[in-house]
């Protein structure tokens, strides 16, 4: 793993090791000098300024296990980007080979260099977003182009000790879970490719305990403002905002620099350096922003809380009393249709929302250069109760996956005292409470309806239908016939009385009644008979039906007569002589079933109108509102 | 799921029991009561007017 030269500094002559074969470059420890090796030749390269105070959990000389392949630490880097310092951690491997460790935002990244990777894409052919398919790497997406430059280094590098030296990079991510970086330093681009690894894994022990109540700050100093303490709680910070004169420091560097001041009049809905434990996540609240869009010359404001936790940094964001917790998640895990869609892990979100977002107001610390009044592009895409947001400059797009979760949730997490404020409207990424019954409501509607059909048809198989009279009647114009006594069995029952006569351009109507004869307890009808047919407009119709029907319910046991008066118009149709009356009993009854069917479909359609108008209020507050409308919704959540 | 399976079970039993008894939803008919003395009139159905709303005041 190491070739083990053992040397002395040409400066003071305190003893340098360059351990690794690849290593270019030693610092001294003992008087800061950079060494430059070249063959067995030792240079001085000048002196090397102090490293910055950062947060890591790697040092010299730290040993751990990659995909099986055993390394040791043997150098450091540290770059910035003119404010933000990182490390990047030169490992010697047991294959023979070197990579870099490098950690940023709490996360460790294995890279290690790709020789002979050709064909890779131009510097000035980049953008941020932009797909690759990279040798060795497969499909990746740049998630942020930029400059670094060698600010200090420890231990053996490398590369040349240049230090203020300038180079572009790319860092990309894969669909698979892997980084690579693209380095910009040389006259052809050198490729590194590797992947995320948790330190667990990597076999680095845990040395950043989880947040503890009353823990000492990262670093203590002054704020050059106003003399009021700085307490800043991450290593990492790179800008804070003053409580006592709300100026927005620069806190990269030892020497804390007032870039300006910023609004803080919000009182944030979890105060500053407040541990809780959310889905299990032990987590710190470190800083908070108002930001706001514009629609229609309109500012719409949200708040938004920065946490930092054994997993790296998070963010809670609410809006109208709606929460989401959001973690950062690779740009090459989203594969986005702009506008329109953007599927990841599987799911597809719709498009929500885009805009230019700004920072209105900022409280605590962060770990990038925020600066107030400054806008990003945003797009929110959500699958309920999951939702993706890209935010977007020129140089990054930036990924992370939110969870909508209940003030009630928060309130405990944390634990705050009194209630969450009530939610107004619909959140975009809350859970539509209605969807999760449509499937079962209509399922069992289906089941439902099934079961009523099946019972409806076995009472109808099992209906008598006994014809119990059938007669001719004389069709003339008040000529009443009275039919001789039949009996009706059974009962009570539905009693179908129907007539047919075959008229023709004619009508006919039929006073009926069923007469009990014992009682006289009768009920009575009017059926009508026609039939009228014609040519208009060159299209035939015709109109009325030859045979009439009315049904009588509930019809006791009993001896009946039936009385029958015609109403006839001769004229010039045809109207037969007499008309066909029949008397069935043990009919079946349809409206009884089609009101039970119609009742047990209620539940699910109800279901189904309260899922569409959550929805429907749900997208009211994105671009694609329902109807093509706008508007707001006021009402209180469900 | 449960109060709605009690609903269709509810709806069941109604239906059955409205189509055991012959209960027509939709009256088609009105009830006339037959005075005694037309009952015992000879051909007193068939001249007996008043049954009441039914029949035709006109037509086609």
């Amino acid at each position: 793993m190491t070739t083990g030269v053992a040397s002395a500094c040409p400066q003071c002559g305190a003893p340098l090791r360059f351990g690794g074969a690849h290593s270019l470059a030693a610092a001294c420890a003992h008087c800061r000098s950079a060494v430059l090796r070249s063959g067995a030749k030792l240079e001085l390269a000048g002196k090397i300024p102090d490293l910055v105070a950062t947060d890591t959990r790697l040092s010299l000389g730290a040993a751990g296990r990659v995909q099986g392949r055993p390394f040791v630490v043997l150098g450091r880097l540290q770059l910035s980007q003119g404010e933000a310092v990182w490390n990047e951690w030169y490992a010697s491997f047991g294959d023979g080979g070197w990579g870099w460790l490098a950690e940023a935002q709490g996360r460790l990244y294995v890279t290690r260099p790709i020789a002979g990777a050709a064909g890779l894409p131009r510097w000035k052919a980049l953008h941020a977003g932009m797909e690759l398919d990279l040798p060795g790497a497969g499909r990746a997406v740049v998630d942020e182009l930029n400059e670094a430059q060698l600010v200090s280094f420890e231990g053996e590098i490398p590369i040349p000790p240049d230090l203020g030296e300038t180079w572009s990079y790319a860092d990309c991510t894969t669909e698979s879970g892997g980084f690579v970086t693209l380095d910009y330093g040389a006259d052809e681009p050198v490729l590194y490719a590797g992947r995320e690894v948790s330190y667990a894994d990597a076999g680095i022990p845990d040395l950043a305990p989880a947040p503890t109540a009353g823990a000492e700050p990262a670093r203590a100093l002054a704020c050059p403002g106003c003399g009021g303490p700085v307490a800043l709680r991450r290593p990492d910070a790179r800008a804070f905002a003053c409580p006592s004169c709300h100026s927005l420091l620069d806190v990269s560097q030892g020497d804390l620099k007032v870039l300006g001041v910023v609004e803080a009049r919000t009182v944030p809905p979890i105060p500053l350096g407040v541990l809780g434990t959310l889905r299990g996540e032990p987590l710190e609240t470190l800083g908070f922003l108002v930001r706001s869009i514009e629609v229609d010359g309109e500012r719409y404001p949200w708040h938004e809380l920065l946490l930092h936790g054994p997993g790296g940094y998070r963010w809670l964001s609410v809006y109208g009393g709606h929460w989401l917790f959001l973690r950062p998640i690779p740009g090459a895990k989203v594969k986005e249709t702009r506008g329109r869609s953007a599927r990841c892990d599987g799911r597809t979100f719709k498009h929500f929302q885009g805009a230019a977002a700004r920072y209105d107001e900022i409280q605590g610390e962060f770990y990038w250069a925020i600066r107030a009044g400054e806008t990003v592009e945003t797009d929110d895409y959500v699958a309920p109760p999951l939702l993706l947001s890209a935010e977007r400059s020129e140089q990054e797009v930036s990924w992370s996956r939110g969870e909508d979760v209940m003030g009630e949730e928060i309130w405990k997490a944390f634990p705050l005292p009194g209630a969450p404020p009530r939610p107004v409207g619909v959140g975009p990424a809350q859970p539509n409470p209605h969807a999760a019954r449509l499937g079962a409501s209509w399922t069992g509607a289906g089941v439902a309806l099934v079961g009523l059909l099946l019972l409806g048809l076995a009472l109808s198989l099992r209906a008598p239908r006994e014809e119990v009279l059938a007669m001719d009647v004389p069709l003339a114009q008040g000529q009443v016939t009275l039919s001789q006594p039949f009996d009706l069995l059974g009962g009570p029952q539905a009693v179908e009385i129907t007539a047919e006569a075959a008229v023709s351009q004619a009508w006919v109507g039929l006073d009926v009644a069923l007469i009990q004869d014992e009682s006289g307890e009768s009920e009575a009808a009017a059926l009508e008979l026609a039939n009228f047919t014609g040519v208009e407009g060159g299209e035939s119709w015709s109109e009325g039906s030859r045979q009439g029907s009315a049904v009588v319910g509930q019809v006791h046991y009993g001896r009946y007569l039936l009385r029958i008066e015609p109403q006839v118009e001769r004229g010039r149709g045809f109207i037969p002589q007499t008309a066909r009356v029949r008397v069935v009993r043990g009919v079946f009854l349809a409206a009884p079933m089609v009101l039970a069917l119609l009742l047990a479909g209620l539940w699910p359609i109800a279901v189904t109108l309260r899922s569409v108008s959550f929805e429907r209020r749900r997208w009211e507050e994105s671009d694609h509102p329902w109807g093509g409308g706008g508007g707001s919704s006021d009402g209180d959540d469900e | 799921m449960r109060s709605y399976a009690l609903f269709c079970a509810a709806l069941a039993a109604g239906f059955l029991t409205l189509e055991l008894r012959g209960m027509n939803l939709i009256p088609q008919t009105h009830h006339v009561s037959v005075p005694s003395s037309v009952r015992a009139a000879p051909g007193g159905y068939r001249t007996y007017r008043t049954w009441g709303g039914g029949g035709f005041r006109g037509g086609k």
